[in-house]
């Protein structure tokens, strides 16, 4: 694995952890996950009746010879998953202003998720969509990962140009990795990913919390959406116990919803170790807990 | 320093504690922070109030309450004066013709008269003529109007002897352009102008107007400032004469031309001579001061330097009475009194008196004046100019520091 700049101790950490497909791949290259063909690779699996139309080549000539029964032997197919992030990089993906915790964190998923994809030989694209979008195509060589922090590191979050149009488009992506804080277009991109996931196409969706967000800072604050710079809301007393009510309510909804739609819904809050997220996002944790 | 309307520097100083309190207890908004979920805060105010322990913005305080006293002194209209007096008294001292004793006057006025007191003058520097109290009266209260800033109180004295001739049509309204009242000390006038106590006659020893001169009491001396004179010619030397200040040439010819007609009578300002008198031709050109009773003119007056010069074309005969009669005295003495206009020398009555003196106390109170428009020590305009710079200072470090 190459080592990107900036992340090589997070992608140290993660070297030799897996992203084993939850479903079985429809890609013909051969590679580390479960396809959903059947080949002539050595991993037998069983025999079939020859039928008609089968591949002469594919006979067991030996099993005909010896009991004069023509069958098939079948293997299980190996391929790999090209996998397509999906990062978020709105206005409100850089809150808290100062620190851009969030931001940080969404970008070490991004790369963390690459290099973890990459080390398994699955082609791995970027779409940050934006003004202007970046984005790279599906690539398996090496230096991806390096190539996606390189973009990643160039994008300055603002504005608040929506994921679902550019999840919508993908058709190539046997998997799909969404990085973001579900403060955009949230349900459109739960339209989306549904539709995705009724292609046969495994979505996990990273939704990055700020701890700033759900701790708030004491003292009187005029909260104001990067966003929307008209919600302007005062916290104080009152007003911050109904928000901390409000907030985890809609995260549970969240969840809920998106769990419901087929997904895989992972909250990662941005003081949480990077490593041990992005062992979380991929089912290796230790905890196995998707928060 | 004065102030003309002082309490506007109480309302300025309320105006400053009222800024001052309301740096202390504003209300002030919370400090903005960027929060993406914002939108799950409950909408509430966006101002909370909060107590202030130290002053906000103490440049911009001191801006404000810097314009506001600029402000309020501008509006209280300051005077860079010299000490104020508690009274300042306009003391209207009468010069004219009306006052029989001029020292009289004087004593009056040094008697009423205080240190920074002014005196004005009524009547001109010709003793022979009338004085105006309209004249008089506009001089003091322009006056008054001018100085209301240097006592706390005016009072106008008026040292006359208060005599018809002084007043006109005007008096009364500019009488009213002062609203307090006025201090009248009275001096005596004088009983008449004419005729002169003594004239000095050149005439024939048989003129008729020895008699009328002796019956009317007249003495003759030559030193007399009024001359008559009966020839038919005046000379250089009674024209050289006349030129002096206060001199009267009276030119009375005995002999008259030849008459044009008969006329029954004479009028002048004070009598009527009802007589048959053989008209000679008309006086020289004048100022007429005596009529035949038809309008024409009998009698002129006409200045000669200092002096002047009165044509009398009335003849007086040995013949009858008539230089014996009482209305021939009056003639006489109306037509040797002092150059000018026969004066109304007659006291003003008591509605005169107290149409001048007023109802309203004597002492007015310089607040009860209008203010000065105009004020060329005073520090207003610039005091108000000084308030609008700061305000417009305390615009520009509002706008930059984005504070409310």
């Amino acid at each position: 694995m190459s080592v990107a700049p900036g992340y090589g101790a997070l992608l140290d950490a993660l070297r030799g952890v897996s992203w084993p497909a939850r479903v079985a791949s429809r890609g013909a290259t051969a590679g580390t996950h479960q396809s959903r063909l059947r080949g002539s690779s050595a991993e037998f699996t069983e025999y079939r009746a020859y039928r008609q139309g089968d591949d002469p080549r594919r006979l067991d000539w030996k099993l005909l010879a010896r009991t004069d029964r023509a069958y098939l032997r079948i293997t299980n197919e190996r391929a790999t998953l090209p996998t397509l992030l999906v990062l978020d990089a709105s206005a409100s993906m850089r809150c808290p202003a100062d620190s851009e915790t969030k931001w940080v964190q969404a970008r070490a998923m991004a790369v963390g998720l690459a290099g973890v994809a990459h080390a398994a030989g699955d082609p791995v694209a970027l779409v940050v969509p934006g003004a202007p979008p970046r984005w790279l195509p599906f690539r398996a060589r090496r230096g991806v990962v390096s190539d996606v922090a390189r973009v990643i590191d160039r994008v300055e979050p603002s504005g608040d140009t929506g994921l679902a149009p550019a999840l919508r488009e993908q058709r190539r992506a046997a998997r799909v990795a969404i990085v973001t804080d579900l403060l955009g277009d949230a349900a459109a991109l739960l339209r989306v990913a549904r539709e995705q996931v009724t292609r046969g196409v495994e979505v996990v969706l990273v939704h990055v919390v700020a701890r700033e967000e759900l701790d708030l800072p004491t003292g009187a604050r005029l909260a104001v959406d990067p966003e929307a710079p008209e919600i302007r809301r005062a916290l104080v007393g009152a007003t911050r116990e109904a928000y901390h009510a409000a907030f985890d309510a809609w995260r549970a909804g969240v969840a809920r919803s998106w769990r419901a739609a087929g997904t895989r819904y992972i909250e990662v809050v941005s003081d949480e170790p990077s490593e041990r997220a992005v062992r979380r996002i991929v089912g290796t944790s230790h905890d196995g807990v998707d928060a | 320093m004065t102030f003309a309307a002082p309490w506007f520097l109480a309302g300025g100083l309320a105006a400053m504690f009222a800024v001052i309190a309301l740096h202390f207890l504003a209300r002030q908004q919370p400090e903005q922070w960027q929060l993406a979920t914002a939108r799950f805060v409950p909408e509430s105010r966006e101002r909370a109030p909060a107590r202030s322990i130290a002053l906000r913005d103490r440049l911009l305080l001191a801006l404000r309450l810097s314009a506001i006293a600029c402000a309020a002194l501008a509006f209280a209209r300051p005077s860079l004066t010299v000490t104020r007096r508690q009274r300042l008294q306009l003391i209207v001292a009468d010069a004219s013709r009306a006052v029989r004793d001029p020292a009289e006057v004087a004593r009056i006025v040094a008697s009423v008269r205080q240190e920074g007191d002014r005196v004005l003058r009524l009547g001109s520097s010709d003793v022979q003529r009338a004085g105006s109290l309209s004249v008089a009266l506009v001089l003091a209260v322009r006056e008054a109007h001018a100085r209301r800033d240097e006592a706390d109180s005016l009072a106008i004295v008026l040292v006359s002897p208060l005599v018809r001739e002084e007043f006109d049509a005007a008096t009364g309204a500019v009488r009213a352009t002062w609203p307090g009242g006025i201090d009248i000390r009275r001096v005596a006038a004088t009983t008449d102008t004419g005729p002169a106590p003594a004239l000095a006659l050149r005439a024939a020893a048989t003129d008729p107007l020895h008699a009328t001169i002796s019956l009317a009491g007249i003495a003759l001396r030559d030193a007399a400032p009024i001359r008559l004179v009966r020839a038919a010619r005046l000379t250089v030397a009674d024209s050289a004469w006349a030129l002096s200040a206060g001199r009267v040439l009276v030119h009375w010819p005995a002999t008259t031309t030849a008459p044009i007609d008969t006329v029954g009578g004479i009028v002048t300002a004070r009598t009527v001579l009802v007589a048959s008198f053989a008209r000679p031709a008309g006086p020289r050109l004048g100022e007429a001061v005596a009529w035949w009773v038809d309008g024409s003119v009998a009698a002129t007056e006409r200045p000669s330097g200092a002096g002047c010069v009165r044509d009398v074309a009335v003849p007086v005969t040995p013949e009858g009475d008539l230089a014996l009669r009482e209305r021939t005295r009056d003639l006489l003495r109306a037509l040797s009194r002092a150059c000018g206009a026969v004066p109304d020398l007659r006291p003003a009555d008591s509605t005169m008196v107290r149409m001048i003196a007023g109802s309203a106390p004597r002492t007015l109170h310089a607040g009860t004046l209008p203010p000065r428009i105009e004020s060329g020590r005073a520090a207003g305009p610039w005091l108000l100019l000084l308030a609008l710079l700061l305000l417009a200072v305390e615009q520009l470090v509002r706008g930059r520091g984005d504070v409310a």
